[in-house]
């Protein structure tokens, strides 16, 4: 299979949901995050042990959902989050939408 | 700091590293080319109003119509160059000539020699005939100027001593019968025993006829296809009809011109009007015949990019040589004429060889890289399928005067290969914080919060950073992706110069991702 093959059919794999856009901004230990190099853990360690939420590794500070069709969903901690935390994750959804641009003109241009 | 990230180097710090941007770098590389091919008056050389045809980048094209004119009998000068001449120093006559094959090709005669009169005079002449207009095909006899293309493809195929003049008025009739018979004998037209004599004695130009006479494809493929195998070597067959010395001499002009304008056609600096002698495998024993210099050195040139020996065919042509143009030509697979030719283009060196032997030829460059591009556009009408392997399949069809434009369509590839490989998403990480763009789009951002004020400020500079590198990659995917694919519905129009303007949209984004560069250059150094 030529490069070109893989790269094609790699696209073909990874773009399953464009239906929606999706930025979570987690705090707490993120060195079993970084260790492990994947975010297959990330909800695991978001779950609290038992039920006491304190012992959770990570915890959810900021989730914004973007719709299809222009509806978000946001999700704020107050009294964990920060000015700097607020600001990055902005930054996360501003990254996100251009990865989508980046994307939806791609195709666009394919189907011209 | 991990520095085992699969995409971009993750030691932030190291700005050198990061200035290898495969998109960016190979982006960089392409415009160069399409830079230079454009200030060589390659593209965008037909003036926008009849007022600007007086520009130095319409000149070269004025000089090849001038000279495809004279070539039709619409121009009258002595020789080729003084035909060219006219464009600049005798505009009267030139636009005179202009008005007259516009009507003979029921163009507007306005003698604006714009996009229209171009098409007309390159679909005519150049030996390329999938863009032949359907009423030409079918009533060929309405247009004059179309009489005039069959009578000037007769001459230069050997078939005729005539090219049309300033005075014609019909196709000579037994240089078009010629053609009919030679196009039986090769088994290029099949017709059944009864139907031949009248098909040869009918002076009407039926359409197969005169779409195999302008398609040189076609009769490069018969040729390849009728010769016959004796003591283990390759030989043009011994025709019946052709019985005598005459009627020979008659194939080997025949032959020889055809490789000739084959060569002619993929960019060589051919004379068209060389002698019609050349030795041919099997029909010439006990003959001593000369070579002619110009065809021996392109046919070892061939020879070496095929992976034969120089002398296969410098010496003499064979049915092996109009084979391996047929395969060029009908996308036949051939791994090691790939590699031979892959390794001939892997140094700068070269392309600035090939660019300058492009600066010479002008546009015999232009011919030779319409010629790769037609065979590109035959590709995609094949199979879908073949785009994936479209960068190895051009290699196949790279000749040395045509490097320029294999490696302008090799890059493209290249950059559609890199910028689909970082499209694959983004991971930074270091031991306080990551962040993952995943393909889709979706983010997730952990911080343990430990981390100094500032890194938050490069964190999200680096964002910033990925999500235009992403963006510029996407764009480059999709402009070259769609240029292909609109140049495969265009048959052979011009994908790099489709390429070259679609890409100039990147640049802005290129920018930008330069000025975030310095920005997190800086932010590192704090």
């Amino acid at each position: 299979m030529s490069n070109l093959t893989k790269a094609i059919k790699k696209v073909g794999e990874a773009i399953e949901d464009l239906s929606e856009l999706r930025v979570q901004t987690v705090i707490g230990d993120v060195t079993a995050v970084v260790k492990s190099k994947k975010l297959s853990d990330l909800e695991n360690l978001l779950k609290p042990a038992g039920n006491d939420a304190s012992k959770a590794k990570l915890h959810l500070v900021l989730d914004t959902t973007i719709k299809f069709d222009g509806d978000s969903l946001n999700f704020i901690d107050v009294d964990i989050s920060t000015p700097d935390l607020v600001a990055l994750h902005k930054e996360a959804i501003t990254a996100g939408l251009r990865h989508r641009q980046g994307l939806v003109e791609m195709f666009k241009g394919l189907l011209k | 700091m991990n520095d085992a990230l699969p995409i971009y180097p993750q030691n932030l710090g190291d700005t050198k590293s990061w200035r290898t941007i495969d998109a960016a770098n190979q982006y960089s590389r392409f415009d160069q080319l399409l830079t230079e091919a454009e200030n060589q008056s390659l593209f965008d050389a037909l003036p926008d109003s009849p007022d600007a045809s007086q520009t130095h980048a319409f000149k070269k094209r004025g000089e090849t119509m001038a000279e495809r004119l004279w070539l039709l009998g619409y121009l009258i000068a002595s020789n080729k160059d003084a035909a060219r001449a006219t464009f600049s120093d005798n505009r009267e006559l030139f636009l005179t000539a202009v008005e007259a094959f516009q009507r003979e090709s029921k163009l507007t005669p306005d003698r604006w020699p714009g996009i229209q009169t171009w098409n007309a005079l390159s679909n005519l002449v150049s030996f390329e005939s999938d863009d032949l207009d359907e009423a030409w095909l079918s009533s060929p006899e309405d247009f004059p100027a179309v009489l005039r293309a069959v009578q000037c493809r007769l001459f230069v195929l050997g078939m005729t001593q005539q090219r049309p003049g300033s005075d014609f008025k019909q196709i000579k009739p037994g240089a078009f019968r010629k053609f009919k018979l030679l196009a039986l004998a090769l088994g290029a037209i099949k017709m059944s025993k009864g139907k031949i004599l009248p098909f040869l004695n009918s002076p009407a130009i039926n359409e197969e006829t005169l779409v195999l006479l302008l398609d040189q494809d076609r009769l490069i493929e018969a040729v390849a296809r009728s010769n016959k195998r004796s003591s283990g070597k390759l030989y043009f067959r011994y025709i019946p009809v052709f019985k005598n010395w005459s009627h020979k001499a008659r194939i080997r002009a025949f032959l020889v011109r055809l490789i000739q304008v084959e060569f002619w056609l993929l960019g060589y600096d051919i004379d068209l009007s060389a002698p019609l002698n050349y030795p041919i495998i099997g029909f010439d024993e006990g003959k001593k015949i000369k070579r002619s210099r110009s065809l021996t050195k392109c046919l070892a040139d061939f020879a070496v990019l095929a992976g034969k020996s120089k002398k296969t065919w410098e010496r003499e042509l064979t049915p092996d040589l109009f084979i391996a143009l047929h395969r060029a030509a009908a996308q036949e697979d051939d791994p090691e004429l790939y590699e031979k030719i892959e390794s001939r283009v892997k140094s700068q060196e070269q392309i600035e060889s090939a660019l300058n032997q492009g600066r010479k030829l002008h546009m015999r460059l232009w011919d030779g890289i319409k010629r790769v591009l037609r065979w590109i556009g035959r590709l995609f009408r094949k199979a879908v399928k073949s785009i994936l392997d479209l960068g190895r399949s051009i290699a196949r069809f790279f000749y040395n005067k045509v490097q320029q434009a294999f490696d302008i369509v090799k890059n493209a590839v290249g950059v559609i290969v890199r910028a689909i490989g970082t499209l694959d998403g983004t991971q930074i990480r270091d031991e306080d914080n990551f962040i993952s763009i995943l393909f889709d789009g979706d983010v997730v951002v952990g911080t343990s919060g430990l981390s100094h004020p500032n890194e938050s400020l490069r964190l999200a500079t680096r964002l910033r950073l990925d999500a235009e590198r992403f963006c510029l990659a996407a764009q480059i995917c999709a402009l070259i992706l769609s240029a292909l694919i609109k140049s495969a519905f265009a048959r052979w129009a011009s994908l790099a110069k489709v390429l070259f303007s679609n890409l100039k949209m990147c640049l802005s984004i290129i920018r930008k991702v330069y000025t975030l560069e310095k920005e997190m250059a800086m932010l590192s150094a704090d």
